[in-house]
């Protein structure tokens, strides 16, 4: 290729512009292999035809700014220098006005610049050429978010757009130390992935650690952050995330302000959050916004939720098969009663039934949202009522599936909720084999991982182990935020206070 | 990387370390000895053992470096050597107790039919697992689990507390008042002498001040757990049921009544037992680690864990045949082997205060 295009133009020598217009056009379109989304315009300078050319890469462009702000005014003046190093100044001077610009003397970069979205200025008799910052083009507004979804709080959810996202947390966070980091990942996708930290707040170790992370990808497609994610985790095997992520700006904007790092990717609403802590999962950004009371019963509840999501048939299956006597009689016959007819052991039929579910989650999922229904339909009602009469499954059984389902999908976040469904089965496989037993064991092994694990050097159980006092203003206890003046304490120790409110004293006011 | 505690988390090391095994048999081993005195013989044990655990940290509170080099600074390479010897041989053998009789009541109460076996094979590989997590791990699960043992424990007081008749306890002290005091013996074997095998952990711990400290809430804390539940199991099912019953303290579960409708839970006396005696086999095995790390002279820490848990597991089998041989040997053999190393660890503290009051 290279060779070829060296013998017809004869002139681009180790990547430099050249300082032959068509040359430079023809490399850039061969190096393109002519791809049809490549816009080259050739404009006039005065008298002089074809003395200046604009390429640009259709779709990532903002049209507008070309047409009205830059062709517009180039066609109408006048320009007066007959020397082309000149006449790049006078244009400069023409285009600064409206739109960045920057000088570009290698091939590389130019094409970057290309790739980005930016459009390439070339002069006739001139080495260099112009960028100009023209980045647009389609992408999707913002919109309501929709995983994380709260009755009160902000609705805006992060888009596909890097620059909109970062400014939805700049816009929360008007502080000189929001400061922000960019880096380009994925030698074919050329991903900017950037970090954002509150400075002064932030440990410095951390961010050091993020930054040397990030720079040992070497990968050739970034596309999405999950692919951050994999990259940046402590623990590749563990069934646990050690990174939060979130498409709500103003979760993001709170972890930030606790001392956390974000890390932002082009071309996905969802913005990861380090180090991250198991309570994390448990919290959603709408505790903060409801009362302290309310929001504490309700993250007593996620607790509960993630007990019985992980647990109940588990137990359902240790105390059906090996410990019966720990059901009062009467639920006990009734119990047998269901049970008499069913062929398979309570660990098959729990097992079925637990499939089942999972595949009907799965095709929900999957499905277009105006058939979802009618799944729903054949899934719950159908599948159910009829399994349970054709003596498959026990009423029972269904119910306590049931129970897990809702439970599951309590969370605010998905990525927990994907673990305690793959260790559910492992419980039932214990409960199954060693009764109650098996699941003091199982639990047991859990927490050793989960006190094992680490995100970016802070304990993955803290404030729960190591046991922080200061810390359980803000884990089942969701403290009123008059009571809450610290900042997590192990995250960050420069800068704690955050909150110097009095509380509101019980004044009367006479009327 | 050297691995921390925190005088908490040393704590609550020390009050699982003295619940271990000792919340089951306590109310048995005491009503045995002391009748419907048996909690005084633990009141006696606990404030003894307050004392002991006083005196426990001494030996190596002075002093730079690990636990081992600490020893020979105090009592020479020699002394050191042989103590570290007995604690090992005293670790293994607590060790090997504790496994097994998890594994029996377990095979007995609670999964009938399962072979003991599989739960000594599975109870020793969790606990494998715990401790190639390293020393930080457990103590941060201890930190977890400690609230469910706590959770349980009030709760199994609450529960039986409508069942209760003081009438049981009565007359307080006026019968067979020197094996009340006997009856310490025994207890203290048990519990607060077996602790001082914890020595070895003091010097992981980030805040060495605060250590006596630590033992002290630990060992007040189990006490006061050991006095209510012995309370509570003379007072529910009278002292002689307490004697006949090898778990006594499961029996008392099965008394648990709550709205007439949710009986027979005494699963909650399992959570109890099983989570204590679990910390205190994956203390004393992380401490066998690195005292046979120390004696054979090896560098890498995990070198003899696997060996150590497949050596425990075949001893727990073949060295104590059933139930009935465990109190036996908590009478006789054992209650002389835990009395000795604590008598050699209170003497050589004494020896090392002499030798360097003399310089």
């Amino acid at each position: 290729m290279r060779t070829q295009s060296d013998k017809k133009t004869q002139s681009i020598v180790h990547d430099q512009l050249s300082s032959c217009l068509k040359t430079n056009l023809t490399y850039i379109k061969e190096q393109l292999g002519h791809s049809t989304d490549l816009v080259v315009r050739h404009l006039h300078i005065g008298s002089k035809k074809n003395g200046m050319a604009i390429c640009y890469l259709d779709g990532l462009v903002e049209k507008e700014t070309i047409r009205d702000q830059f062709m517009s005014q180039v066609k109408r003046q006048a320009f007066s220098a007959k020397d082309p190093q000149k006449l790049k100044e006078e244009v400069e001077n023409l285009i600064t006005a409206v739109s960045a610009v920057e000088h570009v003397r290698l091939f590389n970069d130019l094409f970057k610049h290309l790739m980005a979205g930016d459009s390439i200025l070339l002069i006739d008799q001139v080495k260099s050429g112009l960028i100009i910052d023209t980045k647009g083009g389609n992408s999707r507004e913002i919109d309501m978010v929709t995983t994380q979804e709260v009755v009160r709080g902000p609705k805006e959810g992060f888009v596909e757009r890097l620059e909109s996202n970062i400014a939805l947390v700049r816009r929360r966070l008007k502080d000189r130390n929001f400061w922000l980091k960019s880096y380009s990942i994925g030698t074919k996708t050329q991903t900017t992935v950037v970090i954002g930290y509150l400075n002064g707040i932030v440990n410095p170790d951390i961010v050091k650690e993020v930054e040397e992370r990030l720079s040992r990808i070497k990968i050739d497609a970034i596309l999405e952050s999950g692919n951050i994610e994999e990259f940046i985790q402590d623990d590749m095997y563990s069934p646990f995330p050690t990174v939060y992520n979130s498409e709500r700006p103003d979760a993001i904007a709170a972890g930030i302000l606790e001392g956390k790092v974000a890390i932002f990717v082009d071309g996905t609403p969802f913005v990861l959050l380090v180090p991250t802590l198991f309570v994390d999962f448990l919290k959603s950004s709408e505790d903060y916004y409801q009362r302290s009371d309310i929001s504490t019963m309700i993250r007593c509840l996620r607790v509960l939720a993630f007990f019985i999501a992980l647990l109940t048939p588990s137990f359902y299956i240790a105390v059906t098969l090996f410990h019966q006597e720990m059901l009062p009689t009467t639920l006990l016959t009734s119990l047998a009663a269901q049970r008499e007819g069913i062929p398979f052991p309570a660990f098959i039929e729990a097992l079925i039934m637990e499939v089942t579910f999972e595949l009907l989650r799965e095709a929900g999922v999957r499905l277009p949202s105006s058939v979802g229904s009618a799944i729903s339909i054949v899934g719950a009602l159908v599948l159910g009522q009829a399994a349970v009469e054709a003596g498959i499954v026990s009423p029972m059984m269904v119910i306590v599936v049931s129970f897990t389902a809702i439970s599951s999908f309590v969370f605010p976040s998905y990525n927990l909720a994907i673990s305690i469904r793959m260790l559910r089965f492992v419980f039932m496989m214990l409960a199954a084999s060693f009764g109650l037993y098996g699941i003091f064991t199982g639990f047991l092994l859990m927490v050793f991982h989960l006190a094992s694990l680490r995100s970016f050097g802070i304990p993955y159980l803290f404030p729960l182990a190591p046991f922080s006092f200061s810390g359980q203003r803000d884990v089942f206890w969701r403290a009123p935020l008059a009571q809450s003046k610290e900042r997590p304490h192990l995250l960050s120790q420069i800068n704690t206070t955050k909150n110097q409110t009095e509380p509101s004293s019980k004044k009367e006011i006479d009327l | 990387m050297k691995s921390k505690l925190s005088p908490h988390q040393l704590s609550l090391l020390v009050f699982m370390n003295i619940l271990g095994t000792a919340i089951v048999f306590i109310p048995t081993i005491a009503t045995t000895y002391g009748k419907e005195n048996g909690w005084v013989s633990v009141v006696v044990a606990v404030l003894v053992g307050l004392i002991l655990l006083m005196l426990y940290p001494s030996l190596i509170m002075n002093g730079k470096g690990n636990f081992f080099d600490r020893i020979e600074y105090q009592i020479g390479s020699i002394g050191a050597k042989a103590l570290i010897v007995l604690l090992v041989l005293f670790g293994f053998f607590m060790t090997i107790g504790n496994i097994w009789s998890l594994s029996q009541f377990i095979s007995v109460q609670i999964l009938m039919g399962t072979p003991p076996e599989v739960i000594a094979y599975t109870i020793t590989f969790v606990s494998l697992y715990a401790i190639r997590s390293g020393l930080e791990v457990i103590a941060r699960s201890v930190e977890v689990f400690f609230l469910f043992t706590m959770m349980s424990l009030l709760l199994l007081a609450i529960f039986v507390w409508p069942e209760t008749s003081f009438d049981h306890l009565l007359p307080i002290m006026q019968l067979n008042q020197t094996n009340a005091f006997v009856g310490a013996i025994p207890v203290l074997a048990i519990t607060y002498v077996e602790v001082v095998i914890l020595i070895a952990l003091i010097p992981h711990v980030n805040d060495e001040t605060k250590v006596r400290k630590s033992f002290l809430i630990g060992g007040a804390l189990a006490g006061i757990c050991m006095i209510v539940v012995t309370v509570a199991t003379i007072a529910v099912i009278g002292v002689e049921a307490t004697t006949h019953y090898t778990y006594s303290i499961y029996r008392l579960g099965q008394n648990i009544q709550i709205a007439e409708f949710f009986d027979r839970i005494e699963g909650i006396v399992a959570f109890i037992w099983f989570f204590t005696i679990f910390f205190k086999i994956s203390t004393t095995f992380y401490i066998l680690m690195i005292s046979t790390q120390y004696l054979f002279k090896v560098n890498h820490q995990k070198v003899f864990s696997a060996p150590l848990a497949l050596l425990l597991i075949a001893a727990s089998k073949s060295s104590l045949p059933n139930i009935f041989y465990d109190f036996e040997l908590m009478r006789s053999t054992y209650l002389t082997l835990s009395y000795l190393v604590m008598i050699i660890v209170v003497l050589s503290i004494g020896l090392s205060r002499l030798k360097r009051s003399n310089y």
